[in-house]
């Protein structure tokens, strides 16, 4: 009989809206009860902030997902999310008015009748307009880092996106746990230039040249938002103590 | 921007910048103490104006920039790895070292950027500064990006790998390539860029190209017939008539024809069929002569496979308005990176072209 144990982390997200990041971390106690499988919920999303001087809506770009063990380790063959570097996520998309065109060429050369002819010719046609679901690229995530500080970087892969829009499940990866106590922090970190504002209430106006806009809003990001996500956007925490692989800090689902 | 301020500082800071009567976005940072070549990484800098910016060596990596205007704007050595380049004017910027690395360039206006010949009448030295590191990857986007000119763009790598899918220079610029990169990139270009790209997709754009170019030409000769136009410069070895000129159907047929010197034309594409000498003809910026050429050496694109190694010489060239013309030769040679390989013959014939500059004055004052 497969005994499985589901661990919950505790979680600490600080801008849920904009990052909700989860762990799911369970091990199969017939197995291997020291090897623990990690697989994520990250959904990202816009979040609004009040500013002493007005209010914004911002999202991420990108960031990175570091995981710190502690007598333990995650090595990279056991890696989940690095073998899609893109990670699509459905949307839909519209497709109308749309044109092909096509273009052909021929030369001749010279002959002592005529001289050397070229002629390009092209055609078009019109494609009837549809809706579609398509998968679309929107996040890329690498890997990096040692066993024991394995990190994901996400970034924003599609540039017509403003930010990162949407939920993703999948395997993260192994650990194997080499000693007690034993324990996991996962922490996702931004900087300022992953940071994007994606509407303003009362900071500027329209009459604002794109130049003000622009720099107004770098200074809001570092001086009045970035203070306050530093350190983290989430953090996670997870133990196990030295006499018991049982006993664990968080709880047990 | 590394230090936080207090509160009272950043409302300070905020106040001086309302209060501020300048649109300069270096002026504007300053004022809230941000560093436009350091902080601006992954901004929002849609429609910015940066014209005739010094930004050497800037980060911009991942930033927005759809539809800025970078024009004469100095970019050496920027870091622009993943930045949105759509739709920005590039005219005049320098890009000499920046890291394009996955950056879109979609629609962007790149006409005469890049540096060197900018001006048409700038004379080729040996100070020409041929050499530009100008790092794409397989994520460069270069959909309908307009105009190319004047630079090659060789530095797309040392090996056909590291030509980006779907990438979509002007015919033009992708011949600046075939004339100095290894026979077997030649297929590459063929294969992945001028059947997938050029005909697909930039039709529209050789259209204006042809057109412009007929009437800067029909000024510059002066012939009072918009569908001639003359090539090779002094020597007008090669004379083109477009015989069909339809928008609808957007059918471009045009004949090249000898005017003045049929022997000396015969002997040209002789030579382009026959030897391993190739001749582009080089004339207006950014003209119809180029796509002519272009589409020559389409035609040619077999023989100059089944060659194995040739040679280009540019003949006539942008100095129509200085009645003159010039020769230049490149070797068909392995591709290193950034840097064109000139045969000798070139230095030579510099030195006629010096020679003639030389007696020309004396000759237009006659």
């Amino acid at each position: 009989m497969q005994i499985c144990q589901n661990y919950k982390p505790k979680a600490d997200n600080k801008r849920p809206d904009c990052l909700y990041l989860d762990l799911q971390i369970s091990a199969d106690a017939n197995e291997n009860p020291n090897r623990l499988t990690l697989n994520i919920t990250i959904n990202f999303n816009e979040q609004e902030e009040i500013l002493p001087l007005g209010k914004i809506k911002f999202g991420i770009r990108g960031g990175e997902l570091r995981l710190k063990l502690s007598n333990g380790s995650a090595p990279y063959p056991s890696r989940g999310l690095i073998h899609q570097l893109e990670l699509a996520i459905p949307q839909e998309i519209s497709i109308s008015n749309g044109y092909e065109k096509s273009l052909g060429g021929e030369i001749s050369f010279p002959t002592p009748e005529k001289g050397s002819t070229a002629k390009l010719s092209g055609s078009g046609k019109s494609t009837t307009a549809k809706t579609e679901k398509s998968m679309i690229p929107l996040c890329q995530v690498s890997t990096k880092g040692d066993d024991s500080e394995p990190a994901w970087v996400f970034r924003l892969r599609n540039l017509g996106e403003e930010v990162l829009i949407g939920t993703l499940q999948d395997h993260l990866c192994e650990v194997l746990i080499e000693g007690k106590p034993f324990k996991l922090e996962a922490v996702f970190r931004v900087s300022g230039k992953e940071v994007w504002i994606t509407d303003s209430y009362g900071l500027w106006t329209n009459a604002d040249s794109r130049n003000r806009s622009a720099a107004l809003g770098r200074f809001l990001v570092f001086q009045l938002l970035m203070p306050r996500l530093e350190n983290y956007l989430s953090c996670l925490d997870f133990s196990l103590d030295s006499h018991d692989s049982a006993s664990v800090i968080g709880d047990v689902a | 921007m590394t230090d936080s301020i207090s509160l009272d500082e950043v409302m300070s800071r905020i106040q001086s910048f309302r209060e501020a009567d300048t649109d300069d976005l270096e002026e504007l940072s300053e004022l809230l103490g941000l560093d436009l070549l350091k902080d601006y990484a992954g901004a929002d800098l849609r429609e910015v104006d940066l014209s005739y910016k010094k930004l050497e060596g800037a980060d911009f990596s991942y930033s927005d920039l759809q539809g800025a205007n970078l024009s004469h704007s100095n970019l050496r050595g920027a870091n622009l790895e993943g930045a949105n380049l759509s739709k920005a004017n590039l005219t005049h910027a320098d890009l000499t070292d920046a890291d394009l690395s996955s950056a879109n360039l979609t629609e962007a206006i790149l006409t005469n950027t890049l540096g060197v010949e900018q001006d048409s009448n700038q004379e080729i030295s040996e100070d020409t500064n041929w050499d530009i590191d100008f790092d794409i990857d397989f994520n460069t986007n270069f959909s309908d990006v307009k105009i190319v000119t004047r630079k090659p763009l060789e530095q797309a790598g040392t090996s056909p790998e590291s030509l980006p899918i779907g990438i979509s220079f002007l015919p033009r610029r992708i011949f600046g390539e075939i004339i100095v990169t290894s026979v077997e990139l030649v297929e590459i270009i063929k294969e992945k860029v001028f059947s997938q790209s050029y005909f697909l997709n930039i039709s529209a754009r050789v259209w204006n190209v042809f057109s412009d170019s007929l009437r800067r030409i029909s000024q510059a000769f002066s012939t009072g017939d918009d569908d001639s136009l003359s090539i090779l410069g002094r020597e007008r070895l090669l004379t083109g008539k477009i015989l069909s000129f339809d928008r609808e159907s957007k059918v471009i047929q045009f004949q090249i024809q000898s005017e003045r010197d049929e022997d000396g034309l015969n002997q040209i594409f002789a030579t382009m069929k026959e030897g391993n000498n190739f001749v582009i003809l080089d004339a207006c910026q950014g003209g119809v002569d180029n796509t002519v050429a272009e589409i020559l050496l389409s035609g040619l694109h077999q023989e100059i496979l089944d060659k194995g190694s040739f040679e280009i010489t540019f003949i006539g060239g942008n100095r129509l308005g200085r009645s003159r013309s010039r020769r230049r030769s490149f070797k068909s040679q392995p591709l290193i990176r950034g840097q064109r390989i000139i045969s000798s013959q070139v230095k030579e014939d510099r030195q006629i072209a010096k020679n003639n500059e030389e007696v020309t004055p004396s000759q237009n004052r006659e």
